[in-house]
């Protein structure tokens, strides 16, 4: 009973989530994986908006790196796989597996250079205009130089450096990687040799060497709350040694920007919470334990984002199993928000002598599986989109001390600075030369130079060592040549790091030069000279340039420099590793074009304290959230930003209604600690809002003992038990430990069709049972691909618009009956606009609100997009349900007409026209 | 007794610090100082033969920072500076973080006259621990003796914004922005020291006699020009601190160091032969020594108030160190002749005392029984 048009509706679903079978019962999260680690990309042909004259790719290519499978389409209809270093002839489409690869658009990157995400697929070909270039499924990054050979996307040729999404209409969504860096950080991580956070590693000791212990199963479950996801991973190793126990030393390396807020271990079989506690009395009493040969554990911070747990005894031929547990805000890509998870499981082991597989690998997030692995090597990279309707514009959580709100503010058009006016740029680089410039000094380099290497032709540089004194590497400002770079940074290495920081006299011989931009490279403390925050400020302002800074160093601190950067309109970034320096070049090279909001401050009626603390910049398409504490019960009702435009202060009021989420007073907490920190505010403080907040600090340690009278013994409290029993559950979908039932029908605002429902009950239940409104009944099935039962159903077109709800009714193995109800709207009117421009310095501000329709005062519109006229397109963002804004950069042009089409939740879309007046 | 310092070289960072190598005194007093030695007596005799033990042991164990410093102390004793910094700059490649030879360093390179390379060697101390209190007060020390007041008085007052409590570097701080002409300054941090009930009594005594040098300076002051009801406030204010022995004094002597894991000791030696150190505390002719202080930083003071003609020998005594293998006592010896009078004379003068048990003669005061004439000399 199928219609044709009910296939359509279905077809449309699998190409907004092209995961296949999984997608439905995804969407509750918003949608598959972008990246399924199951199987590659879909193998049938997607559409792309592509010349109709085109050829196979005449450019010969070259892989450059490929880290999974990659396949070329070229003669034929077969996939052939291709290795790192094989030139490919007559290409007409790429796709990768697990992880990605990086193909050069003919030699040395004659079209260009193009990065391939895991489990993306590009068609490729020529005609006379030259290659054309869609992404049909996943996300690839484009980066082309001026001279290189055109490239269209979309018919439209490109240039510089973009990240590329598929889009379910077969178009090709591009992003500026200048403007979002941290978009490309999977591209530059499949230039790296070791890169992926998400699991750990143990290696045991064994006489005089030490061996990596097998990982027999590591499943993650992540829940996602607002705009943060909790993300679990469970390691169980297996000591395959015979005779005495051994000592293990597990490392286990936290994402960038997440918080590390639990760890358990299983003692005699029964998994132990760790408790946070004062470093010190950690160490002593890990060391009072271990001379009695019992069982403790210690989770100490190593270096960078790495974390070191000590565990004895790991017994012969057993399992040890270790809990990792922590928070970070999902990604923004240019499609939305996303929970992203990396791993490169080959290449840590291969560092650590042995390239094990994983016996079993499960990634699980919010209760529905989106993959499991047998024997999983190579690693992997996923990127689970999450539904923009889960995240609200402000989350609260309320405790007994206080109200802890997240605001996400989108600044509007009328707080950016337009692009600076172009032409060659003067960028002065500041390359901190004192002794704590010492262990980061290569690192450092790396960075300036790559920084340096990304300037045009027609721009110029100059380099200062700083430390108590200053050293000029160049004479003035001198044009970007290789030459000139390899003399600078010659010049700086062989400045051997000495003496203090002293920043006051560092900026001040800055303004001295003139420059167009700043860039400080260092550690960013200031030790010697002025040393205030504010007269820093001033000496900084005085130059009248952006200043960015990457921070570099193993004690760096962003504290100073985040300031100066927000008051200036620069970027700050912590640089750890060669690809956090690649991401800080890219940023720079697009920074003067990138329209962005300055000296962004963020105040809250009645908040007690608000983070940033200090000024932001926001770059355009990002968003500045703020962290505020009120009293209990009274989360704010209004923000107020302020910035400067073009030396004028502006405010914007932001009207708030907050949605209670966990994890906001954590987010509040650790700004607080880093703020004391920064200080060096008192210990005991910033040890009690660890202890309280479940957030470790740099004096706060993870315990594991034995057991409860262990803890009691030594006089630990049981908080982060505590805090684990009464945060929600991370849960493997297994109804018992659902609770309140959880059957998802997604989406859950639909078209005529035929959706699924998933039921999470257990497998041995008698029936499962729903009931629909029409009355009609239908028996669910198991299905053990997705682990639950299933059953789909028919909405016809007949069906008016409107709310319904669904009985499912689950009689279990022992003769239990229950039952739960399940709400979806049937929605066929495609949603209507208002749209209005208004005129600002460097372009055009477009608002986008959504009007009742149809007797419907809904605000389900999610999407709006309009088509500029040179083809591309431009994505409003969503700032509050049925509002969307965006700003188009141009000169002026008068009697313009732009193509606005507006989607909704549904999938209905409709099409406006907007001339510009 | 007058002695050429092996420290020449210094001379012009130290000239503000210390007036080298001359006896001084000042026209219409009785009172002269010879300056004496830096350091022990025969420190700088090392045979090349101790030298060439002191490379084997290094080379036999690179990783022993004692056979390190042991090495670079002996080549800078020697005088072989150039070959001392390169040794030191060797044990810097393998110890990178260690602050005992990033201030060997700062040293040598003062001796060689390399003032800002010496700077800013000395600095990285604060560099690698800018939130440590004491590693700002310890290069606030180093210098000082460099002759680098500013520079101290920087480091003090962050060292004095991260331990608000500690009245012993509060004084510290009282008294370097005395000596760069801070009057005001001083006198409040003096007078926040004297009012402070928490203060303990070895540091709240030598603040008073601090606040009322000033405050006598300032009445004498007062009085030349004609302001004789500021005077006498600031005399009443004088006489509430019921210093004993007043504010006039023919010697005054304090002594500060560098650390607080170390006792140094005060000796003055009257020309009688009386020595008045932490166990005989108080002359027959009213010499009186305040405060035996037994863990570090000072200030001890000794007190003339009549001095008697003859010499009095001006000693440091190296007594004992805390933990450190590396520990050296170095500070400084303040001298001042005929206090709160007209003919007030101020001496400061660095040591430097390698081991435990070493004696330094700082300086010889030479008392005569009349005043030069003025306009004449000793």
């Amino acid at each position: 009973m199928i219609t044709a048009k009910l296939v359509s509706i279905r077809w449309a679903f699998l190409r907004r989530s092209f995961a296949g079978a999984l997608a439905l019962s995804l969407a509750a999260c918003g949608g598959a994986p972008k990246m399924a680690s199951t199987a590659p990309a879909p193998v049938s042909a997607p559409v792309a908006v592509m010349p109709a004259d085109l050829a196979p790719m005449t450019l010969e290519l070259e892989v450059v790196t490929a880290r999974g499978d990659l396949a070329v389409l070229a003669a034929g209809d077969d996939w052939k796989p291709v290795a790192a270093g094989a030139r490919i002839a007559g290409a007409r489409e790429l796709r990768t597996g697990r992880r990605g690869a990086i193909i050069s658009l003919g030699r040395g990157d004659a079209a260009g250079r193009l990065w391939l995400r895991a489990n993306s697929r590009v068609r490729l070909g020529q005609n006379a205009s030259g290659v054309h270039l869609a992404v049909i499924a996943g996300e690839a990054r484009l980066r082309r130089k001026d001279a290189a050979l055109p490239v269209a996307i979309d018919g439209a040729p490109v240039i510089g450096d973009l990240i590329l999404d598929a889009r379910a209409d077969g178009k090709t969504d591009r992003t500026r990687v200048g403007a979002r860096p941290e978009l490309a950080t999977w591209a530059i991580a499949l230039e790296q040799v070791e890169t992926g956070a998400g699991v750990g590693r143990m290696e045991a000791q064994a006489g005089d060497k030490t061996e990596p212990l097998a990982l027999a199963r590591v499943t993650v479950r992540v829940r996602t709350d607002g705009d943060m996801a909790t993300t679990e991973v469970e390691h169980v190793f297996h000591n395959p040694a015979d005779g005495a126990p051994r000592e293990g030393t597990f490392r286990f390396p936290v994402p960038d920007g997440a918080m590390l807020i639990g760890m358990a271990m299983e003692i005699d079989g029964k998994l132990m919470e760790g408790e946070i506690v004062e470093r010190e009395k950690a160490r002593e009493v890990y060391e009072s334990i271990v001379d009695k040969m019992e069982d403790p554990a210690l989770l100490e911070w190593e270096q960078g984002n790495w974390f070191k747990l000590r565990v004895f005894p790991i017994e012969a031929g057993k399992d040890k199993r270790v809990v990792i547990r922590y928070t970070q805000p999902l990604s923004r890509g240019a499609a939305g928000f996303a929970y992203d998870y990396a791993l490169a499981i080959d290449d840590a082991q291969a560092k650590a002598g042995a390239a094990q597989p994983i016996g079993e690998f499960a990634l699980i997030v919010d209760g529905k599986e989106v993959s499991h692995e047998s024997q999983l090597a190579g690693g992997l990279d996923l990127s689970v989109p999450i539904a923009p309707d889960k995240v609200p514009a402000a989350m609260t959580e309320a405790r007994a001390d206080g109200s802890y709100t997240a605001i996400r503010i989108h600044p509007d058009a009328a707080m950016f600075q337009a692009p600076a006016v172009s032409g060659p740029r003067k960028v002065a680089v500041v390359i901190d030369t004192s002794r704590s410039a010492l262990e980061g000094k290569a690192l450092a380099l790396t960075l300036a130079r790559q920084t340096l290497a990304e300037l045009g032709p027609a721009d110029q540089f100059a380099v200062l060592g700083a430390d108590v004194t200053i050293a000029p590497a160049t004479k003035d400002f001198v044009p970007v040549t290789p030459a000139a770079i390899d003399q600078a940074m010659a010049a700086i290495a062989a400045i051997e790091p000495d003496g203090a920081s002293d920043l006051g006299l560092a900026l001040d011989a800055v303004a001295a030069l003139h420059p167009s931009e700043v860039v400080y490279v260092g550690d960013g403390i200031p030790t010697w000279g002025e040393t205030g925050a504010d007269p820093l400020a001033a000496k900084a302002l005085a130059i009248h340039a952006p200043i960015s800074a990457a921070l570099v160093g193993k004690g760096a601190s962003s504290a100073l420099w985040t300031d100066l950067a927000g008051r200036t309109g620069g970027r700050t970034q912590v640089v750890r590793r060669a690809d956090d320096a690649a991401q800080f070049a890219l940023a720079l090279a697009d920074a003067p074009q990138v329209p962005r909001v300055v000296a962004a401050k963020v105040e809250v009626a009645g908040a007690e304290l608000v983070f940033p603390t200090a000024t932001s910049t926001v770059w355009a398409g990002d968003e500045l959230v703020a962290l505020a504490k009120t009293e209990t019960g009274k989360p704010p009702t209004e923000a107020v930003l302020t910035a400067i435009v073009n030396g004028k202060p502006v405010r914007q009021t932001i009207h708030i209604s907050a949605v209670a989420e966990p994890n906001v007073a954590r987010r509040w907490a650790r700004d607080q600690i880093a703020s004391l920190e920064a200080a060096s505010g008192d210990k005991d403080t910033i040890v009690k809002l660890s202890q309280d907040f479940g957030v470790l600090s740099r004096y706060t340690s993870l315990l594991v003992l034995e057991n409860d009278e262990a803890y009691k013994q030594h006089q630990i409290e049981r908080k982060q038990q505590e805090l684990a029993a009464a945060t929600p559950a991370i849960t493997g979908g297994d109804l018992d430990s659902l609770g309140a039932r959880q059957a998802s029908l997604s989406p859950d605002e639909i078209q005529p069709g035929d959706p699924e429902i998933k039921i999470p009950a257990p497998r041995d239940a008698r029936s499962v049972v729903v009931t629909f409104p029409f009355g009609e009944t239908k028996l669910a099935e198991w299905d053990a691909e997705v682990d639950a039962w299933m059953v789909r159903f028919l909405i016809d077109n007949q069906t008016p618009d409107g709310e319904y709800q669904a009985r499912v009714t689950i009689t279990h193995a022992d003769g239990r009956v229950e039952t739960t109800t399940l709400s979806y709207t049937v929605d066929t009117q495609a949603p209507a606009m208002k749209l209005t421009v208004t005129r600002i310095a460097g372009g055009y501000a477009i608002t986008a609100r959504q009007l009742a329709s149809g007797g419907s005062r809904r605000k389900d519109a999610d999407r709006v997009e309009i088509t500029l006229p040179d083809g591309t397109s431009l994505m409003l963002d969503q700032i509050e349900r049925g509002k969307f804004t965006g700003i188009w950069w141009t000169a002026p042009v008068s009697g313009a007409s732009l193509r606005v089409v507006v989607r909704d939740n549904a999938l209905n879309q409709a099409a406006q026209e907007l001339v510009i007046q | 007794m007058r002695t050429i310092t092996r420290l020449a070289a210094l001379a012009g960072i130290l000239l503000s610090a210390a007036p080298v190598g001359a006896d001084t005194a000042v026209p219409g007093s009785r009172l002269s100082i010879v300056l004496g030695d830096r350091e022990p007596a025969g420190a700088d005799h090392v045979s090349d033969l101790a030298l060439a033990a002191l490379q084997t042991a290094v080379d036999g164990a690179p990783g022993d920072r004692t056979a390190r410093f042991a090495l670079v102390r002996a080549l800078m004793r020697a005088h072989k500076l150039d070959a001392a910094l390169t040794a030191a700059k060797a044990w810097r490649a393998v110890d990178a973080y260690n602050l005992v030879v990033v201030r060997l360093i700062g040293d040598i390179q003062s001796e060689l006259g390399q003032r800002d390379l010496a700077r800013r060697a000395y600095s990285a101390v604060v560099e690698l621990l800018p939130k440590d209190a004491s590693a700002h007060r310890a290069l606030a020390s180093v210098l000082k003796q460099a002759g680098d007041l500013q520079g101290a008085y920087d480091r003090l007052i962050v060292a004095a914004a991260m331990t608000k409590d500690d009245r012993r570097l509060a004084f510290e701080l009282a008294d370097v922005a005395n000596r760069l002409g801070k009057a005001d300054e001083a006198r409040e941090r003096f007078a926040a020291i004297v009012a402070d009930p928490t203060t303990p009594e070895a540091v709240r005594y030598p603040s008073a006699q601090r606040l009322a040098q000033i405050d006598h300076a300032a009445a004498r002051a007062a009085r030349a020009a004609g302001e004789a009801d500021r005077a006498k406030e600031l005399e009443a204010g004088l006489a509430a601190l019921k210093l004993a022995g007043g504010t006039e004094n023919d010697i005054k002597v304090y002594l500060t160091w560098d650390t607080d894991r170390s006792d140094v000791d005060l000796w003055v030696t009257s020309p009688a032969g009386e020595k008045v150190f932490y166990s005989h505390k108080n002359g027959k002719d009213g010499e009186a020594l305040y405060d035996d202080v037994t863990t570090g930083y000072g200030p001890e003071s000794y007190t003339a108030p009549h001095a008697q003609a003859g010499d009095y020998l001006v000693q440091v005594n190296y007594y004992g160190a805390g933990r450190s293998n590396f520990s050296e006592a170095r500070g400084e010896v303040v001298v001042i002749l005929d206090e709160g009078k007209a003919t007030e004379s101020r001496h400061v003068l660095p040591y430097r005392l390698y081991d435990t048990g070493q004696t330094v003669t700082v300086a010889r005061v030479h008392v005569d029984r009349h005043a030069v004439a003025l306009g004449g000399s000793k």
